[in-house]
């Protein structure tokens, strides 16, 4: 994640290989969902 | 986590990993996308995977071969496939057949009205459904490389060759069509109803206002942008493509016409997607090696 104020990072996922296909908010604002091409997804709840 | 809170003063970047819900997909993924709370992972063939917050996995059949395309609303997920079928899955995973098209043809692109009406594409052709109308259809002059409504009224974008036209299926009048030489992928309206992007063939975006259809080139990417999001309240859109995030400055009326972008998050290796958050202004880039 990427505070677009200053640039300042959190990292919430290092993936092994496959490239980040997919990313989403729920509406609320209060989850992430990610997910790499060959199917290594999360959830990260804010 | 209850904010976004960065450590002040320090070198190595702070980690959330260990809250990370890790979600096994077992198939490849090409989007995501949320129905009420659960995340829908869109599966690269027939399946979709409705994720809760528990981690646990509902697998739901939405077409019987690959998936092309995929727009979601928040309350519904609309599918498009090489079986011909647009397909629609609400949040409680119930499957609604839209559409199929009469020839089989592949449906290459859906987008969704914020009042409901459901648009889709197969070759060179556009249709659009309100309610329970029958569908209406325009042909643009070459294959349709991307589809977007409007943020106000029934008017849908038909990104393609050479350029975008503008359709509203409700009229009679031929489209309005913004000319930029090229093939056009994605579109997307911004939020306000000013601007109209489109992701082209070669790394670069193409804009126009719309009061004006003064052009906007926004060039300068090492590759193709696939994925753009708008961060909350439309002030910049946010784009893959490059080896940073590129965010382009839309909060005046002139959007990003004589403007350089900014560069976020400068990283190790090329950002493949981004997601800005819907109220905050904080997005989340994914990367081919290591996102963020």
């Amino acid at each position: 994640m990427v505070r677009m104020a200053d640039g300042a990072e959190i990292l919430v996922h290092r993936n092994g290989g496959a490239p980040v296909a997919a990313l989403a908010w729920n509406a609320k604002g209060t989850l992430l969902a990610f997910a790499a091409e060959d199917g290594e997804a999360g959830l990260l709840e804010l | 986590m209850k904010e976004f809170d960065p450590a002040a003063n320090s070198a190595s970047i702070v980690s959330v990993t260990d809250r990370v819900r890790p979600v096994a997909i077992g198939a490849p993924v090409t989007s995501v996308h949320f129905l009420g709370e659960r995340a829908a992972f869109v599966g690269a063939e027939e399946n979709v995977f409705l994720v809760n917050g528990d981690g646990a996995i509902s697998t739901t059949n939405v077409q019987s071969g690959g998936i092309l395309c995929a727009s979601a609303d928040g309350a519904r997920l609309v599918t498009g496939g090489d079986d011909g079928k647009v397909v629609a899955l609400d949040a409680a995973g119930e499957v609604d057949l839209v559409a199929t098209d009469p020839k089989r043809r592949w449906i290459d692109n859906v987008a969704l009205h914020p009042e409901g009406a459901v648009a889709w594409s197969a070759g060179k052709t556009a249709f659009v459904r309100a309610g329970k109308n029958e569908e209406k259809s325009f042909d643009a002059r070459s294959t349709v490389g991307g589809l977007a409504f409007a943020p106000k009224g029934l008017r849908l974008a038909i990104a393609h060759y050479n350029g975008v036209s503008l359709w509203f299926p409700n009229m009679a009048a031929k489209p309005d069509v913004l000319d930029w030489s090229g093939s056009h992928l994605g579109v997307t309206f911004s939020p306000d109803n000013k601007f109209l992007v489109t992701a082209m063939h070669e790394p670069a975006l193409h804009g126009w206002r719309l009061a004006d259809n003064r052009h906007m080139r926004m060039t300068g990417y090492p590759g193709r942008v696939r994925s753009m999001s708008w961060s909350a309240g439309g002030k910049a859109l946010a784009t893959s493509g490059a080896d940073a995030v590129i965010m382009w400055p839309f909060a005046s009326k002139d959007g990003p016409m004589g403007k350089e972008p900014a560069m976020l998050a400068p990283l190790q290796a090329r950002v493949s997607a981004v997601a800005c958050h819907p109220k905050q202004d904080i997005l989340a880039p994914g990367t081919a090696t290591a996102p963020c």
